[in-house]
């Protein structure tokens, strides 16, 4: 290599050893495998665990998109695919959903649906659902194994009790294949049911916590909820009672950013801006 | 010269033939063209020094252990089991411990063919949208037998990666499979 640097900065057997821990990450859907979480040239919690995951997956036929909250252009996902562009020469980055095949993103799923060829990669900052309940991480461990969630049941519960409602906004805890519980990372509720059923392989990786996890493409994903107290999504209607709509594109159906504008006044936009721009393009014909 | 299959390249498009393996199981995955056995580009892209490798039916030469970087393991304990499917099983493999299922063995196991056998089974579960006949040849009947046994209490378990020369096929531990008369 020209520049000293190996193709995608980590060296073979730190990419082999992220590769086994992804084997057995989607072999047993929902446990989270340990690995040994390489320093990166950037803090941890800026999606080390994503990008670890990304560099040990992508190849000279890849095409990348970085999100950050929906966004191709915040500053997380700039830095993120400007390192992937300067260590993995060859590879293509783009911004198109469709013309991807690897996917990094932080706290958002794509809005339009994945296809079978694609891998959605998810930075992950909390792996554990059960850190609310539980500071041990031995306990923590035994607590899955035997797929004990009660105190995570309790929980939820005690919000319903407070709070008439379930009071997670982000990273709504999953069970997955029926077994274990994921913390399905920082995304909305409103992607947590894109998760179910996928096409798509989405693999989450946490490098702070050393973690690396999966819900494998036609898996069960089962956001926690009681019989009577039914999972729901953030929900965008107005006092009419009208769903919102994106002040760009004029969708009804995405999930929606809140800003003030400069006049003050509260307006919506999409928060995925790819699909908002093709939304647009669509409109201009 | 080094052969391909040493390649980190090579290695890299091997390795998402093995995830969409895994992903999608039951499903043949064709690797990229090389003078190597699948079985043997497979170990070498995942195994190195940090993992523990058993070849229990003596299918590696010596040039392959060196090159793989590993010291053979006994087979009650190590990651990754290379077996020859035509053969009885005549091990016991490590399931992992409740707390860490991942230690469960991946046993890569060569066939003839994956389609073309006596027997054919019925794959379904994670990754499938429907279920899946596969009739696997060269594969003796023992294996799947003692597969069930291995993976009758969740998440203990192995994960099976079936070889031909040019093809793999996997079989996480969430797969079922039932034979079909």
């Amino acid at each position: 290599m020209s520049n000293g640097i190996n193709f995608a900065f980590l060296d073979e057997y730190a990419k082999r050893e992220i590769r086994r821990s992804v084997i057995k990450a989607i072999c047993i859907p929902g446990y989270q495998v340990p690995y040994s979480s390489r320093e990166m040239p950037m803090g941890r919690g800026f999606g080390t665990g994503g990008l670890q995951l990304t560099l040990a997956l992508i190849g000279a036929n890849d095409s990348l998109k970085v999100i950050d909250q929906g966004s191709d252009d915040s500053v997380n996902a700039v830095n993120l695919r400007k390192f992937v562009e300067m260590t993995c020469p060859g590879i293509d980055t783009t911004t198109r959903l469709q013309e991807a095949t690897l996917i990094q993103s932080r706290h958002r799923i794509p809005e339009n649906s994945l296809r079978a060829d694609q891998i959605l990669v998810l930075q992950v900052p909390y792996p554990d659902a059960l850190v609310i309940v539980e500071p041990s991480e031995d306990k923590r461990k035994i607590m899955h194994s035997e797929a004990d969630y009660s105190r995570l049941l309790v929980k939820l519960y005690e919000d319903i009790v407070k709070f008439d409602e379930i009071t997670i906004s982000h990273r709504y805890p999953t069970r997955i294949n029926g077994h274990y519980i994921i913390d399905p990372s920082p995304i909305p509720r409103y992607d947590v049911p894109k998760l179910h059923n996928s096409n798509a392989l989405i693999l989450f990786g946490a490098g702070r916590e050393k973690k690396i996890y999966a819900v494998p493409p036609h898996c069960s994903a089962e956001p926690l909820a009681f019989d009577d107290v039914p999972f729901r999504v953030e929900n965008f209607t107005d006092s009419h009672g009208e769903r919102r709509a994106c002040k760009q594109c004029g969708s009804r159906e995405s999930f929606l950013d809140e800003f003030i504008d400069e006049q003050g006044e509260r307006v919506y936009q999409c928060s995925d801006s790819d699909y908002c721009e093709q939304q647009q393009e669509l409109a201009r014909g | 010269m080094i052969d391909l299959i040493w390649h980190a390249e090579f290695q890299q498009t091997v390795f998402r033939c093995v995830v969409e393996a895994f992903s999608r199981p039951a499903q043949i995955n064709v690797l990229p063209e090389c003078e190597h056995h699948a079985a043997i580009a497979v170990l070498a892209t995942l195994v190195d020094g940090e993992s523990s490798l058993a070849d229990p039916h003596q299918q590696l030469d010596n040039t392959h252990w060196l090159r793989l970087q590993v010291k053979p393991t006994a087979t009650e304990s190590a990651a990754f089991i290379l077996c020859q499917g035509s053969r009885t099983v005549d091990f016991e493999p490590n399931l992992g411990t409740l707390v860490s299922p991942e230690k469960g063995a991946t046993l890569v196991i060569i066939i003839d063919d994956i389609n073309g056998g006596d027997r054919t089974y019925q794959f379904s579960g994670v990754g499938m949208e429907t279920p899946v006949l596969i009739a696997p040849q060269g594969l003796h009947v023992s294996w799947f037998k003692q597969r069930a046994n291995w993976n009758s209490a969740f998440p203990l378990g192995i994960d099976m990666l079936l070889a031909t020369k040019d093809g793999i096929l996997a079989l996480p531990r969430t797969t079922q499979i039932k034979e079909i008369n």
